[in-house]
């Protein structure tokens, strides 16, 4: 063994350890991953192993890293599926057990370590395949240490491997330099992993969030339903990086949180564009929405206002006087008086609930936009993150700009965290979208997107290929489960491992935060144990020169005593 | 002083043919037999009793008797004129004190005293059990029948009982791979 570093680890006595031995590889090939036969003798018998676990194999030259992706009883005499050996006779059970009869593990070495590397070298993409007879073990702790990396301000700590207790650590800054994705269905823990993985995002210090949250759940506290018990929101974890606005603050005050700011948009802020975004959820024809743009041709910037001031007859002249179809024009008022129920909605244009958020952002807060009893409707979900984004996108991409031009520094690096998503990202209206433009940029402005759906399926494939990390709960409908794995290495066999995740707190995480597709089960959110261990490394996410507990305006009274002392 | 039956009357590297110097008097099927000094293990894999000339072929003699003692005892010459004779499988040799399981170098001389192996050196040589591959590829149309009859003696003379069948199994699994209702009938019928 080289003096530098120790392909095993050793236990401190100087013998090398390694996991538990757990087969050879007999067969296989770099795209379907290796065979592995499960040793004849071994303590490891095949019910020991588990789809999604991590696994290492001792090449000659390399050592590999890669997770067990299929299981199968393979045998050398294909007569004992017809005549199995008697089950009362233990001895020939036995004896054909592991020789006739053995298992196969299918592995995708996803990585691989020349032997004897010096210390702190890291695994780097498998380009070829461990040689016939090389033998396989269950990782150690080190193994995972080795690949994730130890939890540090930049390696986030989101879960553990399947039946281990080591660390599997995120990369930070490739997680947020890419869109990513949380997906799936209901119940699985999609919110609990966002909640961590935006924990993460804080933590990293280099990018800010802003979230709509739909369900209210982000901000100041949320429910964890299995267990009957509120969990706490990011504001309440770390009120000096956390602002929260509200389009509800009725809700928000009866839910104990108090909002930063209460959000309110003006008519004149929303553009056809937004309507047509809504076409289907209001059930309007092509010819109903383009008529918004005939509308604000006429009255401008305010043509909303204007067009709902008319009633009854006055609609009809107007459709003739702008030269639209009637009953399309009809339509197309009685949906849009539905926004009248809206009361964040205000006559003029001076609210700039953008910019508020912006200057939050820029200031390097996260930003969580409860929606309170609008959660509930999508139109209005859609409606705001979408009319905000375009926004606050417009204004990143013009900091940009004038940053490219040497008239300014980078705009801080922005996820911005949607629900829903395939309710207005889905392949008929993505282009029209904000985000799918934001997703398709990727962080040329700055801008980043955090996707959480139970229907990936619906997301427009174009705006998923984009996605850099995507970390996934169990999934059943086939049609998502292809969408979510789509364009990823391995795809074929990821998809067995993703199918048999458990319902609870596991989840799939591949892309460019991880090094290698890993199933996790996900670090516990709730206690306050979790609480305390959450918060103990954000000293680095601290938006410029805050301290801990600290607000603005705090800060701001200590900066003017240290001047003046 | 182990027990001395025969003696070689035909040798080749792989297959001993041994006249037992009583008529019936062959070790079972499957015994080990210690062949010379330094001794060469082999396993009985067939026995027959014939007439010691060719030409003389043996006729049917008991029409007017009861018994085969009866037939044995009107015909005395008939103890001079058959013979029981065996052939033996060669599995191993000793060589400067070790038991090896590979075939000698060259075979044991003719006439070389043939005895029935002491059961201390059987339980040695059979701690390994690499020579099953002697008998299953002998070519024997009895291999399997020897392969049976050899691991019961063995194993009731072993304390491990189901344990020496289970790493014989295990050896033998590997050279039938491909044959699992061969493996399957050889263990069961071991455990008769």
């Amino acid at each position: 063994m080289t003096n530098g570093f120790s392909p095993y680890g050793t236990n401190g006595d100087g013998f090398l350890h390694r996991g538990t031995p757990l087969g050879t590889v007999v067969g296989g090939s770099l795209s379907d991953g290796v065979e592995i036969r499960l040793n004849p003798s071994g303590e490891t018998v095949i019910e020991d192993v588990k789809v999604g676990t991590f696994v290492t194999i001792q090449g000659k030259r390399y050592r590999f890293f890669g997770v067990i992706t299929d299981l199968e009883l393979a045998n050398s005499d294909s007569r004992i599926r017809h005549s199995p050996p008697d089950s009362d006779d233990p001895v020939l059970l036995e004896v054909m057990s592991g020789t006739m009869a053995y298992g196969v593990l299918s592995v995708m070495p996803s990585l691989a370590l020349p032997l004897g590397s010096a210390g702190g070298v890291s695994p780097s993409a498998a380009k070829t395949v461990p040689s016939h007879f090389s033998p396989s073990y269950s990782a150690t702790d080190d193994d995972v240490a080795s690949v994730f990396g130890r939890e540090d301000d930049q390696h986030f700590w989101i879960g553990s491997p399947l039946d281990m207790d080591t660390r599997v650590c995120l990369d930070l800054d490739n997680l947020v330099r890419r869109s990513f994705g949380v997906f799936g269905k209901s119940g699985t823990g999609k919110t609990f992993l966002t909640r961590l993985l935006l924990v993460g995002v804080l933590q990293g210090g280099t990018a800010s969030s802003l979230i709509f949250d739909m369900h209210s759940e982000y901000g100041w506290s949320g429910q964890d339903t299995d267990r009957n018990r509120h969990v706490k929101g990011l504001k309440q974890l770390f009120p000096s990086y956390v602002s929260t606005f509200t389009l509800d603050a009725e809700s928000s005050r009866r839910r104990g949180s108090s909002p930063d700011e209460v959000v309110s948009i003006g008519y004149s802020e929303i553009e056809p564009e937004d309507i047509e975004l809504l076409k289907d959820n209001l059930s309007l024809s092509d010819v109903a929405a383009a008529a918004c743009f005939n509308l604000q041709q006429r009255f401008g910037g305010d043509w909303m206002s204007q067009f709902l001031t008319h009633q009854g007859q006055g609609i009809g002249d107007l459709a003739d006087d702008l030269g639209v179809n009637r009953a399309a024009l009809g339509a197309l008022h009685n949906r849009l008086s539905r926004f009248r129920r809206y009361p964040f909605l205000e006559e003029g244009d001076r609210h700039n609930a953008a910019a508020k958020i912006i200057e939050h952002l820029e200031r390097g807060k996260h930003v969580v936009l409860e929606f309170g009893r609008y959660g509930r409707d999508l139109n209005a979900y859609i409606l705001v993150s979408n009319l905000l984004t375009r926004r606050i996108h417009e204004r990143y991409v013009a900091l940009k700009e004038a940053a490219e031009g040497g008239g300014g520094k980078d705009p801080r690096p922005l996820v911005i965290v949607i629900e829903e998503a395939h309710r207005f990202l889905n392949p008929s209206i993505s282009s029209q979208t904000t985000f799918a433009n934001i997703a398709r940029e990727l962080r040329k402005y700055n801008v980043t997107l955090m996707i959480i759906d139970q229907r990936p399926g619906g997301i427009d494939s174009e705006v998923m290929s984009q996605l850099g990390t995507r970390f996934t709960c169990a999934l059943d409908n086939e049609r998502d489960i292809d969408a979510v794995l789509s364009g990823a290495a391995g795809s074929r066999q990821l998809r067995g491992v993703l199918a048999r995740l458990e319902d609870k707190q596991q989840a799939l995480i591949f892309g460019h935060a991880v090094p290698m597709p890993v199933v996790v089960h996900t670090r516990e959110y709730g206690t306050p144990e979790s609480y305390a261990s959450l918060t103990r490394n954000v000293k680095a996410g601290l938006p410029d020169d805050l301290l801990e507990g600290e607000t603005s305006e705090e800060r701001l009274e200590r900066q003017i005593d240290e001047l003046f002392s | 002083m182990s027990q001395r039956v025969g003696e070689i009357i035909g040798a080749d590297s792989r297959v001993l043919t041994v006249q037992c110097y009583e008529l019936y008097g062959a070790p079972p099927l499957g015994t080990f037999l210690s062949v010379g000094e330094p001794p060469v293990l082999a396993i009985v894999q067939c026995i027959r009793t014939e007439p010691l000339d060719p030409s003389r072929p043996v006729l049917a003699r008991g029409r007017d008797f009861d018994t085969l003692d009866d037939i044995y005892r009107e015909n005395p010459q008939l103890e001079r004129l058959l013979t029981t004779r065996l052939d033996a499988l060669i599995v191993g040799y000793e060589s400067d004190g070790r038991l090896v399981q590979l075939l000698p170098p060259v075979p044991p001389a003719i006439h070389a005293f043939v005895s029935i192996c002491p059961p201390a050196t059987v339980a040695r040589f059979t701690d390994n059990l690499e020579f099953t591959r002697f008998l299953l590829n002998s070519g024997s149309p009895m291999a399997d029948e020897v392969m049976v009859a050899c691991l019961r003696t063995v194993s009731s003379n072993r304390s491990e009982g189901d344990e020496f069948l289970r790493r014989a199994g295990q050896i033998l699994s590997k050279e039938m791979v491909g044959d699992s209702a061969r493996l399957s009938s050889i263990l069961r019928r071991a455990r008769l």
